[in-house]
């Protein structure tokens, strides 16, 4: 029996401010999961990412709304929220030098409608969150920001059929 | 293949429906997954509720409790609880505006098992009738040692105007 979670793309880099992964949104599926691992290198807070269509361009810019309870396993926890920023924060690592995991659940990305987040990730602090993405505009690809370099970061992305 | 995720049911709405059940819950998988996308409404300000199903039929006793933290991208945080429901909350005051719609995952534990409770977990991402960017990370239990065999989605009022609505079993 066939698995109605299929791979559609892993790709990874090392040493990069910044990393793009292209081709995994289309029409073949509504809701998708998006695995990222890594390292966010030095004096990195949070990790960002942003949905781009099939010119590479940011489909939302200043138009990204997030909603984030951040678990640390040391402190208090903390739910910072934004609205009208240009990316949404998928992880945190708080501090110098931390591995982190995400998974980053993606909904009606390729769609006439708005791009849905739903995120669950770990570093040196956990987190739950969500983002929209307020634009129509079909997304085919993300791109990953770090504060510095990603050394590295892992993208794999899987359709859920 | 090992870990494979098996889609079970689905349906697709594209017009008013007072309710939607995905079935076919039985002792095959010990954990379902539910994955709602773009679910609208076509009635302002209402909630997303959800039943489980016995026999088919949806079960509307007093017997769901829930707990879940509301996550809110323009102000602050809230817990949002409850028991001895006759549902559980899947998503917040949707609104009919345009690009307002809920979306989420849920998993299923336990659900066909009549020697346990049948647990949940959601995490819901929604824009509101404000509209707002708002979700819920938290879960429920329906305390009832019944055996479930599907889930059934409605709103508080009014009816279900689109959705895609995906039933899977993850298999061991």
């Amino acid at each position: 029996m066939s698995t109605n979670l299929q791979f559609i793309k892993s790709e990874s880099a090392d040493n990069v401010s910044s990393f793009t992964i292209t081709d995994i949104f289309s029409d073949s599926y509504d809701v998708y999961q998006v695995y990222v691992t890594g390292n966010g290198s030095s004096s990195v807070s949070s990790l960002a990412a942003e949905f781009l269509d099939s010119g590479g361009s940011d489909i939302a810019q200043g138009n990204y709304d997030t909603a984030i309870r951040r678990l640390d396993p040391s402190s208090t926890f903390s739910s910072p929220n934004t609205e009208s920023a240009n990316s949404f924060e998928y992880v945190y690592p708080s501090s110098t030098d931390n591995d982190f995991a995400s998974l980053i659940t993606v909904y009606n990305p390729y769609e006439t409608e708005y791009t849905f987040a739903t995120i669950q990730s770990m570093s040196n602090q956990g987190s739950k969150a969500i983002a929209i993405a307020k634009s129509t505009t079909s997304a085919t690809g993300m791109k990953f920001y770090a504060n510095q370099n990603y050394t590295p970061i892992v993208v794999s992305v899987f359709g859920v059929k | 293949m090992a870990g494979s995720l098996v889609l079970i049911d689905s349906e697709t709405v594209s017009s008013g429906v007072p309710s939607v059940s995905l079935t076919g819950v039985d002792s095959t998988y010990d954990v379902y997954m539910v994955i709602v996308s773009n679910l609208q409404c076509d009635t302002d300000v209402e909630d997303v509720k959800c039943r489980v199903t016995e026999g088919g039929t949806a079960n509307s006793t007093t017997n769901y409790d829930r707990a879940s933290k509301l996550l809110r991208a323009s102000t602050s945080f809230s817990d949002q609880y409850a028991a001895d429901e006759t549902s559980w909350d899947m998503g917040t005051n949707i609104g009919t505006a345009t690009g307002e719609s809920s979306n989420f995952v849920q998993y299923i534990f336990n659900a066909n098992n009549s020697s346990e409770y049948t647990f949940m977990t959601k995490e819901v991402a929604e824009l509101n009738s404000t509209p707002e960017l708002v979700g819920q990370q938290g879960g429920g239990v329906f305390t009832s040692t019944s055996t479930v065999d599907g889930i059934n989605f409605f709103m508080d009022s009014g009816n279900i105007d689109s959705g895609e609505f995906k039933l899977y079993g993850l298999k061991k």
